[in-house]
């Protein structure tokens, strides 16, 4: 493994949105909207994000977030703002949907520099 | 004369023979009757030449240590005692590295959380959801309470992250759902949920302390 003690690494939000499509594919790929699971499903969802996340072993703090809302003809709208370091720290967000319902992700990664 | 002159060339190619460690053989070569001088010590001889070599010897490399000092510039000697006596200098008092791995004054979700109801509240007492003006809402909603968190509540070396979550309040459910991979000691998080006739705003706050 590199040793990324003596390098600043930067967040590459390519490879972590292909991870999260994954796992959001994985767990809802195919299933209906459905008010008992939901809960289920977001917890797992985020769980299975992060556990990718860090095993691709960057030296980075992970925050992942994930707002699943069933369709109905409302809108919805997410917004971030950051006060980090541009150069290390990054975000990507993911949108999925289905027939039934929508899924916003948002992976925050802010990178440990010691 | 002529007799004399054969004799000391004799006596010189000799001496370019002689080994040193056979005085019997130098004894007899250096022999009166052999050369016609004056009997020689050959021991001292010996003795005096090899000194004569080894101070030759001394000489030149002081010289050439003393040239090479002057072309370079540097005083050698002094440059290894500096050295040295740093070395020990800081074994016997060793300086502390200056990472801060913990914060001194710890994230308040508390207070964090205050700020950001008073900022939420304020912003969003009179709003209506409007599809396409509420996207630049969600975002300037957000931006407000990061700039107010961090010019508010100065905590040193915290990074500041603030997601909104914006939507009209209709017959539909939402579910929303974070973890996170840091240091529990040092990092945390707010949250705020805001709802009136029209919308509803989530609102959360992460502070990450910066290594």
């Amino acid at each position: 493994m590199m040793p990324y003690l003596y390098l600043k690494v930067s967040f590459n939000a390519d490879e972590a949105s292909n991870s999260v499509k994954e796992c959001i594919e994985s767990i809802l790929g195919g299933v209906d909207y459905n008010q008992n699971k939901v809960n289920q499903w977001t917890a797992s969802i985020v769980e299975h994000s992060l556990t990718q996340l860090v095993k691709q072993g960057k030296p980075f703090k992970y925050i992942v977030n994930c707002a699943v809302m069933q369709k109905s003809g409302a809108g919805l709208h997410t917004a971030n703002s950051c006060y980090w370091d541009t150069t290390t720290d990054g975000n990507c967000t993911v949108r999925w949907e289905n027939r039934t319902m929508y899924c916003v992700v948002c992976v925050f990664a802010v990178a440990v520099t010691l | 004369m002529e007799s004399g002159c054969t004799e000391k060339k004799h006596a010189m190619e000799m001496e370019k023979q002689r080994k040193p460690g056979s005085c019997d053989v130098v004894k007899s070569m250096c022999s009166p009757a052999v050369t016609g001088t004056k009997q020689r010590d050959p021991q001292r001889l010996y003795t005096a030449n090899l000194a004569k070599r080894e101070s030759h010897r001394k000489r030149g490399k002081d010289t050439w240590t003393a040239k090479s000092r002057e072309l370079s510039g540097q005083n050698v000697h002094s440059l290894n005692s500096k050295s040295i006596a740093a070395n020990k200098s800081l074994c016997k008092n060793p300086v502390e590295n200056c990472y801060q791995p913990q914060p001194e004054k710890t994230f308040s979700a508390e207070e964090a959380r205050q700020v950001m109801k008073t900022v939420v509240e304020e912003r969003l007492r009179n709003a209506e959801y409007d599809g396409n003006a509420c996207s630049a809402l969600a975002l300037e909603l957000a931006d407000c309470v990061k700039h107010a968190v961090k010019d508010l509540l100065f905590f040193e070396r915290y990074k500041i992250i603030c997601f909104v979550v914006l939507g009209p309040v209709k017959q539909s459910d939402l579910c929303c759902c974070s973890r996170s991979v840091w240091c529990p000691s040092a990092d945390t998080y707010a949250e705020y949920c805001f709802k009136n006739n029209s919308l509803f705003a989530l609102c959360v706050l992460y502070a990450v302390y910066s290594e």
